[in-house]
């Protein structure tokens, strides 16, 4: 009888030697495909997620048209206007850049489409995926444009808009980190406490994570101390105008959403939407247009769901309108404003 | 993000800490495959089983019990490739990977699990250099000159350390009830 020592070290884990790559795909191009296979499945990655081939031969109109006529995944009146596809398990999906007449909504919702398509071709396909940083390779690749065909259309649809792509300019974690990158003072909510896993007994487990593009785009996922020591986690994504940053889809979960406008003294109108489980804030600011996606709604947490377990764990607060009110009113938007015109310190790396 | 942060945010469904598992991770799990694949498998094969490794990563979030990041997608990594060559009856076994035991013992082989607890007790047994050879050799698929090359030793010397890292196998199976031989 034979057995295969190979075949025997199957589900060894092995974790000390250190193997030299010899020629690695770039992370990007492994996020693009990932990504590509997950959202082909109806997976919960917050990326935008194409439409189907048949719903694309359809014009945008008409599309929201029949997505809002299912009534089971209808979303709040102006917020569907965000809505970008729909998910057969988790809900409509919303696009969390500028604002949906913007043309960095309309741009990042039609490259994705067209990513689609052309990874469905084939056409993004085959490309060097090895890129030093900061060259303009690197710089498409980061958008999911891997070849001169993927190249030429993400092109075509800035020019066809008017925008820029932005280059990642630092990744962060404090928002103290940001105001140092950005020369600001603090224009955040004070950072409330980070969440805890249930299963662990470490303390933390979700760290405030962020990135600063060029032009003053920012995407910060972390949480907000408000009164009565209640954690409201929250992710938010500022637009600059004229640049290009491909942004995420979020799922609504089949969520009904209560909708209203509300005006923070001095500052922008601002739309509200809170749901049972999540809820969002979006405002069209002189120079950008800010959007806030709340982990948490007005439900009791799902133990049930990943998100849940640890919102209920990590003491999120429930929403409600008032609370939803105060996160809101807790930004500084002169200064986000301000963000979006942010010319790059020569001194970020 | 470390590990136990990219892990954390895994298990509440953070789709950035899945990022950054494919940012951190991605040279490695890649090396891992090549390794297995050769000349077996075009650059999209590559690519394509590298991204599957992260999909079930994702896909099992929910039910991770491991800490040990590297580990756990190293033995996916590993586990995908094999699968892949053995679906394209690319999967070779040469004699020097073969373990032949005697009839008498097959009863007790056929609990694939004791045999494999039994060869890893082994391995752990061995003394460093000799472990690392004999993993870079059987689990990465590493050749001599490439090994040589890692380790920084001459070629003949990994072989005799693999050698000896067979011999000590041998010994500790066979104490095992597990008579080996080629």
């Amino acid at each position: 009888m034979e057995f295969d020592i190979k075949e025997l070290l199957d589900g060894y884990v092995e974790e000390e030697i250190e193997l030299r790559p010899r020629r690695s795909p770039r992370p990007e191009r492994i996020e693009a495909l990932v990504r590509a296979q997950l959202e082909g499945a109806g997976a919960p990655v917050s990326r935008p997620r194409p439409a189907r081939r048949l719903l694309r031969a359809l014009p945008v109109a008409a599309l929201l048209a029949c997505l809002l006529s299912v009534t089971a995944y209808a979303v709040s009146s102006l917020l569907s206007e965000r809505v970008y596809t729909r998910s057969d398990t988790q809900g409509d999906v919303v696009l969390n850049l500028g604002t949906p007449e913007s043309a960095e909504f309309q741009a990042a919702a039609e490259w994705e489409r067209r990513l689609m398509e052309l990874m469905e071709s084939g056409e993004n396909d085959g490309g060097s995926s090895d890129f030093p940083e900061g060259s303009r390779e690197a710089l498409y690749a980061q958008n999911g444009a891997f070849t001169q065909a993927a190249r030429d259309a993400l092109d075509e649809i800035l020019d066809r808009y008017g925008l820029t792509m932005a280059a990642r300019l630092a990744r962060f974690q404090e928002p103290e980190e940001l105001y140092a990158l950005t020369g600001t003072a603090p224009f955040l909510p004070p950072l409330g406490a980070l969440g805890r896993d249930p299963s662990s007994s470490e303390p933390q487990i979700l760290r405030p994570a962020g990135t600063l593009y060029e032009g003053g785009s920012l995407e910060y996922a972390c949480t907000a101390l408000l009164s009565g020591d209640r954690t409201v986690p929250y992710e938010l994504t500022l637009a600059a105008n004229g640049s290009f940053i491909r942004g995420a889809g979020i799922f609504t979960r089949g969520d009904d959403f209560e909708e209203w406008t509300y005006t923070v003294p001095g500052g922008p109108e601002l739309l509200l939407d809170l749901g049972e489980s999540r809820a969002f804030v979006s405002a069209r600011l002189e120079h950008g247009a800010v959007f806030l996606f709340v982990r948490c709604g007005t439900a009791p947490h799902d133990e049930d769901t990943d998100s849940g377990r640890v919102a209920a764990y990590s003491g999120f607060a429930l929403l409600d309108r008032e609370l939803l009110e105060e996160l809101a009113s807790s930004f500084d938007y002169a200064a986000l404003d301000a963000l979006c015109v942010f010319k790059c310190d020569p001194r970020v790396p | 993000m470390d590990d136990r942060q990219i892990l954390s945010g895994l298990r509440v469904g953070d789709s950035g800490a899945l990022s950054a598992a494919i940012e951190r991770y991605t040279p490695y799990v890649s090396a891992v495959i090549a390794n297995q694949l050769r000349r077996r498998g075009c650059r999209e094969d590559l690519e394509e089983l590298t991204a599957n490794v992260f999909v079930a990563l994702w896909e099992k979030r929910g039910s991770l019990r491991t800490e040990r990041l590297r580990g756990w997608l190293g033995a996916v990594a590993r586990n995908q490739a094999r699968s892949f060559l053995r679906k394209n009856r690319l999967l070779t076994v040469s004699p020097e990977d073969v373990l032949l035991v005697s009839s008498d013992v097959a009863q007790k082989l056929l609990e694939k699990e004791e045999a494999r607890r039994l060869l890893r007790e082994a391995v752990e047994a061995m003394e460093p250099p000799d472990r690392e050879i004999f993993l870079r050799f059987y689990y990465y698929e590493q050749s001599i000159p490439e090994i040589a090359r890692d380790m920084k030793l001459k070629r003949e010397a990994v072989k005799s350390r693999l050698r000896r890292g067979r011999d000590k196998l041998r010994a500790r199976l066979e104490a095992g009830g597990f008579p080996y031989g080629v």
